[in-house]
């Protein structure tokens, strides 16, 4: 792979402890739906790894991600294996909704039942996919300069898994960043649970690492046994069927249809452009 | 009492409580009259958001025992179609408004509301002495310690503390506390409406996977028993 373009696995350094890096920061590591697939193989490979007990995923540049990728958001049941149609059919929705994000093989299925204990370096813009990374990492780390948030939810409604965001932030909070457009800044996160340490300095990759550090020192077995005790209270919180509703959701929310006044930005982005959309955007939170 | 709906803003819709005691009383036409407020409200495609306001009581002066509560309690409150599930379920957004004492009935339904703006000088009754309060809810906004701990204490929580627990999304001025409802409506109401129907199933589905409905179910045969007692 050429180096700041996806997604890639390597070794950190220190002892047992591998890394994701989502690099692209010339677009802010914004998500193609390729790099979904990277990063799962990315995981995929350290796990495969019995020397790597501790995964560590940050960003290159200043930003963890800005999300999906504007130029890709409502193309991705496109890249399913159904016959093409005009209008895709509700079973293309589901497939790709499972394959790259919410199945068990998807990004966020694969995150949640890695058998590795991972841990986010979340720095700047942590958006979108970015809040769902923090969600779906064991221990998060926030630089000073984090925010969280999910604007496309404003968009288009709160698609996806939504009984992780419930239980880890509560249901109040969690109404914040799904209806209000909340951007919460590190103390936020950290009050809320989002994150479990937030340090003085915009780069949290030091103190992620030395985390990681701590954790590699437990040995093998018990990270394996832990992560699957882990996995079967998730289970029991809901968390999995959370994920074939996320499904569902995923789907329903690409088929929504937008009422007059609504702004639609498949349709900002045919007429506008990705840039001339991402303003419309901006323009249409305003609430004057 | 009556129940006003007024509109506030484009798809900001206002709903003012006209006593909230009789909420604590479970006089029946009360929760009937605010229960088909915020049904047909809900069921207007121009209404994103709901605001729901005159939820303070002054001081509590205790609730009615269901043995003493009109027959038609179960319905208006309790049941599927009853106050505090049309609320948690409800296809909109509902937004409490709180300035000043909230009694344990108005508690419940700011559990069951999705936001909770309020002056810092309220306070909020134990939403527990309340059949319909939904723990599994109520730990799903709170944590399990700080809900056991308001359940088996009781007692009123300032607002503050209700902030810090996650049961209050705001705290704002007095003289503010509209403008805040209604700028919180405005930016909902930015959300498409179906994007905004699909969120709130969503959420309405993680709520059964945990637990709410059956906690519901149990709290309406339990009424109907009239198995709590005062």
């Amino acid at each position: 792979m050429v180096s700041g373009q996806g997604v890639h696995a390597e070794l950190a350094d220190a002892p047992h402890v591998g890394r994701i890096v989502i690099d692209r920061p010339d677009h802010g590591n914004a998500f193609t739906l390729d790099m979904c697939r990277q990063f799962v193989a990315a995981l995929a490979t350290l796990e495969a790894d019995d020397y790597v007990k501790v995964i560590v995923v940050c960003g290159n540049g200043p930003d963890l991600t800005v999300g999906l990728d504007p130029e890709e958001v409502g193309t991705y049941h496109d890249r399913v294996d159904v016959p093409a149609e005009r209008i895709p059919s509700l079973r293309a929705r589901l497939r790709a909704a499972g394959e790259i994000f919410w199945g068990r093989d998807g990004l966020y299925g694969r995150l949640l039942t890695s058998q590795k204990v991972t841990v986010l370096a979340a720095n700047g813009r942590c958006h979108d996919v970015g809040l769902d990374l923090a969600l779906f990492c064991d221990i998060a780390v926030a630089g000073s300069g984090a925010e969280f948030a999910n604007p496309r939810w404003q968009h288009v409604g709160v698609d996806g898994d939504v009984s992780m965001l419930l239980a880890t932030v509560g249901r109040k909070r969690a109404n914040e960043l799904m209806f209000a457009a909340a951007r919460w800044t590190p103390e936020q996160a950290l009050s809320a649970g989002l994150v479990n340490i937030v340090v003085e300095v915009p780069d949290a990759s030091a103190a992620a690492l030395e985390v990681a550090r701590t954790v590699s020192t437990i040995m093998r077995d018990g990270i394996a046994a832990e992560k699957y005790l882990t996995l079967a209270a998730t289970e029991k919180m809901g968390i999995g069927a959370g994920f074939a509703t996320a499904t569902i959701m995923s789907a329903m929310s690409s088929t929504i249809h937008f009422r007059p006044g609504e702004f639609n930005f498949l349709r900002a982005r045919r007429d506008l452009g990705v840039a001339g959309a991402l303003a419309a955007a901006e323009q249409a939170k305003s609430l004057t | 009492m009556s129940t006003d709906t007024t509109l506030l803003a484009d798809h900001v819709c206002l709903i003012t409580v006209g006593d909230a005691a009789a909420l604590d009383r479970r006089e029946s036409i009360a929760g009937e009259q605010l229960r088909d407020a915020l049904l047909s409200t809900s069921d207007d495609d121009d209404v994103k958001a709901i605001i729901l306001a005159g939820l303070t009581t002054g001081r509590f002066a205790g609730l009615v025992g269901p043995q003493d509560a009109h027959p038609g309690t179960r319905a208006s409150y309790s049941g599927t179609r009853g106050l505090h599930q049309v609320v948690t379920y409800c296809k909109k957004v509902v937004i409490a408004e709180v300035d000043g004492q909230v009694g344990p009935t108005a508690s419940a339904l700011c559990l069951a509301a999705d936001f909770v703006v309020s002056t810092s000088q309220s306070t909020f009754a134990s939403p527990f002495s309340v059949p319909e309060a939904n723990y599994p809810l109520a730990v799903l906004t709170m944590r399990a310690n700080r809900t056991k701990a308001w359940m088996f204490r009781g007692g009123e929580l300032d607002a503050r503390s209700a902030y810090e627990a996650g049961f209050v999304n705001e705290l704002v001025p007095g003289k503010s506390l509209r403008q805040a409802t209604t700028d919180l409506g405005r930016r909902v109401a930015l959300m498409p409406l179906d994007g905004l129907t699909v969120s709130k199933m969503n959420i309405g589905a993680a709520f059964d996977v945990i637990g709410v409905g059956r906690e519901f179910d149990a709290t309406e045969a339990s009424v109907a028993a009239g198995g709590a007692s005062w």
